[in-house]
């Protein structure tokens, strides 16, 4: 009875183009994240994919500053800023995570973007109010975009940074 | 097999377009950082708040409604300026620094727009002002529209100095102003759920 179960199972033509699909599309996935590291580890960069977008440089230029910082796949992180009009740049390396709410925190203040450095000095503690999703090409004038604010959600004013093509 | 051959490069070669990641592609030079951000900031500034409360006019014609979804619809055309934060509390976007008596800075919106909801309420809107300057601002031009002070009574939620005053205009036939300054404009709602510790001047219109 099992034997003849499997049998139909096997024969079926939907079953097997079903697996035909699956074993394509995983092994596109396997490939892609095998060509991913690779070129990561090549080109000291972040390939972004679905729901990793907070990785890879980010840059913000203002008429007195320019902070530009890295969060790599690791969980490290350099924070690099140049204070005009002195053009010594100030290099940080440290860790980073985020912390999303759970428990009795409000979620108004959850995902937050923490950084510390090595010295032990927290350089971001910002919640992220907005990150450009993966597939979203037509927003923000074609950039990728995060904005972090130093308090909650309900903060409207926040540091707008872009994704930079420049390695940090 | 005469298809397969020739269709394996050309597979190969869509999966490596397929590989390349949109997020990677959507990044700026640092060079044109300053270009791109000033070109954002310019796209949302047709959005961004310009300004912190209510005008005369418009607390006029808010007399007018009797119920929260009138006021709703009232403030949609204005949703640019203010959100509609929960059920009846409406706050401006923009925020600003308020400072308490005792010196403390409190970054915060400089106006609400509160309607009691609550079961058996009477029916109470009222425009809480945050800074001494704003409500100045906002009593000169219902002053220019005619409003002049008739009478003060006190007021349930302790004013500075325990008094509501009333003012009313002719060209305003059966609508009244209403002020207060205090540190009790609504009781346990919404930003005012805790301690208030800086002046608020409660601007209420209501028609007869």
């Amino acid at each position: 009875m099992f034997r003849l179960i499997i049998t139909h199972l096997f024969t079926s033509r939907y079953l097997l183009g079903a697996l035909l699909i699956l074993t394509i599309g995983g092994g596109y996935l396997g490939f892609r994240n095998w060509l991913d590291r690779r070129t990561e580890k090549k080109q000291n960069t972040e390939i972004i994919r679905e729901g990793e977008e907070i990785l890879g440089s980010w840059g913000q230029k203002s008429a007195s500053s320019l902070i530009r910082f890295r969060l790599r796949r690791d969980g490290t992180f350099t924070y690099k800023m140049v204070q005009y009009p002195v053009s010594d740049t100030v290099t940080i390396n440290g860790r980073y995570g985020i912390s999303s709410a759970n428990g009795h925190v409000k979620t108004s203040d959850y995902p937050r973007l923490i950084a510390v450095s090595d010295n032990g000095d927290t350089i971001i503690n910002h919640f992220i109010a907005y990150l450009t999703p993966y597939d979203a090409a037509a927003l923000d004038q074609g950039y990728d975009k995060m904005i972090l604010n130093a308090g909650g959600r309900l903060d409207t004013a926040g540091l707008v940074f872009y994704r930079i093509k420049d390695i940090q | 097999m005469k298809i397969i051959r020739p269709a394996l490069p050309v597979c190969f070669i869509c999966i490596l377009f397929a590989c390349s990641s949109p997020s990677n592609r959507r990044a700026v030079s640092t060079d044109e950082l300053e270009k791109v951000q000033a070109a954002d900031s310019a796209a949302q500034q047709q959005y961004a708040a310009t300004r912190d409360a209510l005008s005369a006019t418009e607390l006029i014609e808010l007399a007018d409604c009797a119920d929260l979804s009138c006021v709703q619809l009232y403030m949609k055309d204005r949703d640019n300026d203010f959100v509609h934060a929960r059920k009846g509390e409406f706050a401006a976007l923009h925020r600003s620094i308020v400072t308490d008596t005792a010196g403390n800075e409190f970054v915060m919106p400089l106006s609400t727009l509160y309607a009691d909801v609550n079961p058996q309420a009477s029916w109470r809107l009222a425009h809480t002002l945050h800074r001494k300057q704003t409500g100045d601002r906002l009593l000169g031009e219902f002053q220019q529209l005619g409003f002049a002070f008739v009478d003060s009574g006190y007021f349930i939620g302790g004013g500075l100095k325990g008094r509501q005053a009333r003012f009313s205009s002719p060209e305003y036939p059966g609508k009244n102003l209403y002020i207060t300054a205090t540190y009790h404009p609504w009781y346990m709602k919404g930003l005012y759920n805790n301690k208030v510790t800086w002046p608020c001047y409660v601007f209420e219109v209501y028609k007869d």
